[in-house]
């Protein structure tokens, strides 16, 4: 049973969760949500993937015993500031957007901006 | 912030100077220990965000921040070009520590410019 | 109906990774001892996170910073409205 609730598993249970968000709800703040979703999904993904059981940290001068992998830590640092920035400025273009429509449906922006043209 | 309790601005006011100790720490031991710029700016930033619940401040110079952005990000480029893709074989080893310190401490200001001006202009201008 | 096809399509791509055969990535273990052995004499650091993340790959750090820069400039465009600052 615990080999079932590894680290994969659970990643890609979360992608599939935001990707079901992604394509089934039309609610834009739930899209939002959906991305931030799927970036935390990668980032359990990557993080397991360097990860065996009896490793210790990386640190420290001179290691001699059975490391995990440092360098998707270090690409993960990345994807943490790059999901901020995303989350950041898709709430920041909603809000103008909400501002102007008044609506938080995809279908109902659509057909309000087809009217005004 | 009009509305906040009594309870909450004592508590945060006792927890301001630990929490800039803690930012700092974070930064200053990013080579010797888990941490780095990012995260102790992302400490620091919340200092701001501490500041904002418990005064009623919202004179927040967006110009100058946005600025001392855009400098440290230029001394960013500039120091690491310098001292990494051109003279790393010929560097001791005190002065590569000395690089990676001083880059953890502009990168953590920069991070800390970065992510207070994002809080303030969600807070000021789009909560209207 | 739609969310219920497309929640069944979801799980069925769920169970279909699970149940793939899995292959074990052998190159990438070169990088890796390469990394530990010698990123105290190349870098000066004793966290190799961060002996990657500023030596190594610079230039991730430093696209990154001007990711972070250029998101909050989009942020002050875009949050004002009809004119104010």
């Amino acid at each position: 049973m615990t080999k079932f609730i590894a680290g994969e598993a659970v990643a890609i249970a979360l992608f599939c969760i935001g990707l079901y968000g992604l394509l089934a709800r039309r609610n834009i703040i739930k899209t939002v949500i959906s991305i931030g979703i799927i970036e935390s999904a990668v980032i359990l993904y990557f993080l397991t993937i360097g990860f065996t059981e009896d490793a210790v940290p990386p640190i420290g001068a001179n290691i001699i015993v059975k490391t995990v992998d440092p360098v998707p830590q270090a690409l993960m640092i990345t994807t943490i500031v790059i999901g901020v920035a995303v989350t950041a400025v898709a709430l920041t273009m909603f809000l103008s957007l909400y501002h102007r429509y008044g609506t938080t449906n995809w279908k109902k922006v659509i057909k309000k901006r087809g009217e005004e043209e | 912030m009009e509305g906040t309790s009594f309870l909450l601005k004592r508590t945060m006011g006792a927890a301001y100077t630990f929490i800039i100790i803690f930012g700092i720490y974070i930064i200053y031991n990013g080579h010797i220990s888990p941490g780095g710029g990012f995260q102790g700016g992302a400490i620091l930033a919340s200092v701001f965000i501490v500041h904002y619940l418990i005064t009623e401040d919202k004179s927040i110079r967006f110009a100058f921040l946005t600025l001392l952005e855009k400098i440290l990000y230029f001394t960013i480029v500039c120091f690491s070009i310098f001292f990494v893709l051109y003279n790393n074989d010929r560097l001791s080893m005190e002065a590569k520590t000395m690089y990676l310190l001083i880059m953890n401490i502009l990168i953590g200001i920069k991070v800390c410019c970065g992510l207070s001006v994002v809080f303030f202009r969600f807070v000021l201008f789009e909560s209207r | 109906m739609r969310k219920k096809l497309i929640a069944g399509l979801m799980v069925a791509v769920f169970i279909g990774i699970l149940s793939s055969p899995v292959v074990p990535i052998g190159s990438a273990s070169f990088l890796h001892d390469y990394y530990i052995q010698n990123f105290t004499k190349d870098t000066g650091a004793l966290n190799s996170v961060t002996s990657i993340y500023l030596n190594y790959r610079i230039f991730d750090t430093l696209f990154e910073t001007l990711l972070l820069l250029i998101s909050v400039i989009g942020i002050i465009y875009f949050s004002r409205h009809e004119g104010d600052y």
